[in-house]
């Protein structure tokens, strides 16, 4: 091909065949491939629609309202294996986060007081015409706990709530306790009861999404609903608890509780006094509040002390007092702290305003005087003198110091910047959340957080305040996605971006693009097998790649530079051309996929790179490649295409090649301009005038001198 | 060359004078139009003066060959009857004109040659030209990059 693409140009000068209009021979080409993409029907295989793995089918025309979510919708279901098991699916919306961990974990366990979770999948829908994540529980039997605390309360008796309540739910906690998940949606509208109390599911959103905040201990309350992480079953215990309460007083309990009041009434008064609200309640259950409302999750009670208790033993646990931290609380906004943890807690909900005490040495002084702490004291003292410096000139520098500062006072507590609270490992799921709520503005700011490593600070704080801290598997995890994405995170072109950053984080996210958002996409050989079948569709008006599926096959290839295409460096209008950008990535993605043929694809996309071509200047070279272009698409591998238009150097031979004939152009030029003047003509006749005289005139004494010396 | 060509003039003057005698006055007279010709014509290589005194010695020739064949065999040659022929004076002062003329006449032949030859070459260039724009389009006017 670059040989061919080598003579063409060096062929200048040289007659060309036949001269036609360009843009009559682009519609030419453009009207064979359309043609083509007509006539194209790719094989579509058989799909059943409503049924997984041809066993589980959805009844669209039966929802379950009860049974829904924040994220997904619920529909009855049956198992064809075994009709008369009754069950129910969740239709997941499409970009919402699932636990895929707990999934596989919870599909394959049986425990009788977990609602049974059957499979999960994508499944094609009938109505709406689209693929779904679904995820098959069995039904629950009876009602939820909720619906039997206002229709009979009679019949709940001491016995009764820790028999049949506390006991299973503990047990139910304990197995997941044992798988290392976490349910993290325990409350009276997710525990179903018949005859005993069963769990109800907890994957379709991420950890603790839906849950109420009074069901979370504070250090949780704290963090965005997206961004608590997997937390610990402690947390689990936490909500047993609350549930627990709920049963005793009842929905009124918590009526006018807001998340502001609990957090202040749990800071002044310890989590055991505010929230039990020092009610009357039967005595046998002091040991198990004060057990599980404890004020840390290392002192509160897990199934190893549970369980005694269930089965009759008493502890006599003692109630916690306040918590107080500092000799004189600290001024804040008109509030005041007596720990660090309130502090952090007011700092936060105050942003612009921590700077001030921060910097003029306040909160020094205050942890100095109050706390004692002289490591805690330099710390402060360091940030502060860092925020004088930097004044107001770099906001993101600024807000890091003030994480800084929040993480040293409450180490414990969820990761604060600005108007984001999360855990590390919840950072995931709170990028798919902001990414669907299209919060651009936060998701920059988390990309910052990435891209400044500064989950690393808080896992040196993590290590540093507790004593061999072992870093959870889930927060291992997310270090390692983190750092990977620092490299790629500051790159703005096709492949990268906050879409590679949602991706990446999430592994599990299906391709969000609006070309594929009716379909589950999670693989390149899915992503090229629909993209061929919507060629036919699509080709008229829409690119074959956009942001979205540029960086879903970026994460998907390992991509972590951006792409650049040398072999193309020599015509900037080329190398950054979008569609020889999606060629290249295309052309990788079905490389790395077994062999599939895509002539559907190939067409679309020689259909866009085709007016890129106009920017060859070489006539002959540009007919050539259009001409195998055509011909290759019919083979359907992207690779062929690619190996013409990305990596062959036709770029640089057509440069060369102008350069040479634009400096003949201009040679000839000069040389028609010289023929024509005037007095080069007349220079040029007298010169040659005088050499044909002097021929004629030697040629006259030649003769004479003959005739002359032949008469002697 | 310029600095030998006056030694030879002097020698071959020298051996003129000796072999012509009188005859060398004739030649003198003969080449007045040439001795002029050289004085007139300013460019380096005097092709003028060449033309002119090519033509007026080729006319001088059939008068003087007898007197130098003369003065090779040493016999005397008598030069006034040479001298005093006006048709040898008009056919010896015509050759020098014929030179002139040739000079003239020459140069209109040569512009209708050079005019020839240069639209020649220009439609050839012109061909080329155009099948240059035909390859590489008319952006091939501007300079690369330049749109």
């Amino acid at each position: 091909m670059v040989e061919g693409a080598a003579s063409g140009s060096e062929k200048a000068g040289t007659p060309v065949e036949a001269v036609v209009d360009s843009d009559d021979e682009f519609k030419n080409d453009a009207l064979k491939l359309g043609d083509f993409l007509r006539r194209y029907h790719p094989s579509v295989p058989d799909v059943k629609h409503d049924v997984l793995q041809e066993r589980y089918r959805i009844d669209l025309a039966t929802p379950l309202p009860e049974l829904d979510s924040k994220t997904s919708r619920a529909y009855a279901a049956t198992d064809l294996a075994e009709p008369t098991r009754l069950l129910f699916a969740q239709l997941c919306q499409p970009g919402s986060v699932q636990r895929h961990n707990a999934i596989s974990i919870l599909t394959t366990t049986s425990h009788p007081y977990i609602l049974p979770l059957a499979a999960a999948g994508a499944v094609q829908l009938s109505r709406p015409e689209e693929e779904r994540f679904v995820i098959f529980h069995e039904r629950p039997q009876g009602k939820k706990l909720s619906e039997l605390l206002t229709q009979d309360r009679q019949q709940i008796t001491q016995s009764f709530v820790c028999d049949r309540i506390i006991a299973p739910i503990a047990s139910a906690i304990n197995q997941f306790s044992e798988l290392d998940i976490t349910h993290g949606t325990i409350n009276p509208d997710n525990i179903y009861f018949d005859d005993i109390a069963i769990l109800g599911p907890c994957v379709a959103e991420p950890c603790g999404y839906s849950q109420p905040f009074y069901y979370e201990p504070l250090e949780r309350m704290q963090a965005l609903s997206a961004a608590k992480g997997e937390g610990s079953t402690a947390h689990d215990y936490y909500a047993l608890a609350i549930v627990v309460l709920y049963i005793l007083h009842g929905a009124k309990h918590f009526e006018g509780m807001t998340p502001d009041s609990v957090a202040r009434a749990v800071f002044q008064e310890g989590v055991y006094n505010a929230l039990t609200r020092q009610k009357e309640m039967p005595e046998m259950f002091y040991d198990f509040f004060r057990g599980l409302l404890s004020q840390g999750d290392k002192d509160r009670w897990n199934y190893r002390f549970l369980k005694p208790w269930i089965d009759g033993k008493r502890y006599n646990v003692l109630s916690p007092p306040p918590p107080v931290e500092a000799i004189r609380p600290f001024e804040f906004n008109g509030a005041l702290a007596n720990t660090r943890r309130e502090l952090a807690y007011l700092f936060y909900a105050d942003w612009d305003k921590i700077a001030e005490p921060v910097r003029n040495g306040k909160l020094g002084q205050w942890i100095a005087v109050s706390l004692r702490n002289k490591e805690l004291v330099e710390k402060v003292t360091r940030i502060g003198r860092s925020i004088l410096e930097l004044g107001s000139k770099n906001e993101m520098q600024l807000n890091e110091q003030l994480m800084h500062v929040i993480l040293l006072l409450d180490p414990n507590g969820p990761i604060r910047i600005k108007n984001l609270s999360l855990y590390i490992d919840g950072i995931d799921s709170l990028c798919a959340e902001l990414y669907a709520g299209k919060a651009n503005q936060e998701l920059h700011l988390l990309a910052k957080f990435i891209e400044f490593n500064m989950g690393n600070y808080w896992l040196d704080i993590q290590r540093k305040t507790s004593q061999n801290y072992a870093i959870p598997a889930s927060v291992n995890a997310i270090l390692i996605k983190l750092e990977r994405l620092r490299s790629t995170i500051r790159y703005g072109g096709l492949g990268f971006g906050l879409e590679r950053m949602l991706y990446d984080l999430n592994p599990e996210m299906p391709c969000l693009s609006p070309l594929l958002r009716q379909w589950h996409i999670l693989t390149l050989p899915q992503l090229l097998t629909r993209l061929d079948r919507l060629a036919p569709n699509l080709s008229k008006d829409d690119e074959p790649l956009d942001r979205h599926m540029a960086a879903f096959l970026a994460n998907r290839l390992g991509i972590q530079h951006e792409i650049r295409l040398h072999d193309l460096a020599t015509s900037p209008v080329l190398a950054t051309n979008r569609a020889i950008i999606a060629l290249h990535l295309l052309s990788l993605a079905q490389q790395k996929s077994s062999d599939i043929q895509l002539p559907g694809l190939t067409h679309w996309l020689v259909l866009l790179i085709l007016p890129t071509l106009e920017s060859i200047h070489s006539r002959t070279l540009k007919r050539k490649i259009k001409t195998t272009l055509i011909e290759q698409a019919k083979a359907g591998y992207a690779q062929l295409l690619a190996d013409i238009v990305v990596t062959s150097n036709y770029a640089s031979v057509d440069q060369t090649g102008y350069q040479k004939a634009w400096n003949l152009y201009l040679t000839n030029e000069s040389k028609i301009a010289g023929f024509r003047t005037g007095s080069r003509i007349d220079q040029e006749s007298i010169k040659f005038g005088f050499i044909i005289g002097k021929a004629i005139a030697y040629g006259a004494f030649l003769i004479s001198l003959f005739i002359a010396f032949r008469g002697m | 060359m310029a600095k030998l060509m006056l030694p030879l003039l002097l020698i071959i003057g020298i051996a003129l004078i000796v072999l012509l005698q009188f005859g060398f006055i004739f030649l003198l007279l003969a080449m007045l139009p040439s001795i002029v010709a050289f004085y007139i014509d300013h460019q380096p290589a005097k092709p003028a003066f060449k033309t002119v005194f090519s033509c007026n010695l080729a006319a001088t020739l059939p008068s003087l060959v007898p007197m130098l064949a003369a003065g090779i065999k040493l016999r005397h040659y008598d030069t006034s009857a040479v001298l005093g022929n006006p048709g040898t004076w008009l056919i010896v002062y015509s050759g020098a004109a014929a030179g002139w003329c040739l000079i003239y006449l020459c140069r209109y032949v040569a512009r209708f040659t050079v005019m020839l030859s240069y639209e020649y070459n220009i439609a050839v260039l012109e061909s080329q030209q155009k099948r240059l724009i035909e390859e590489w389009g008319q952006q091939i006017k501007h300079p690369p990059g330049a749109g």
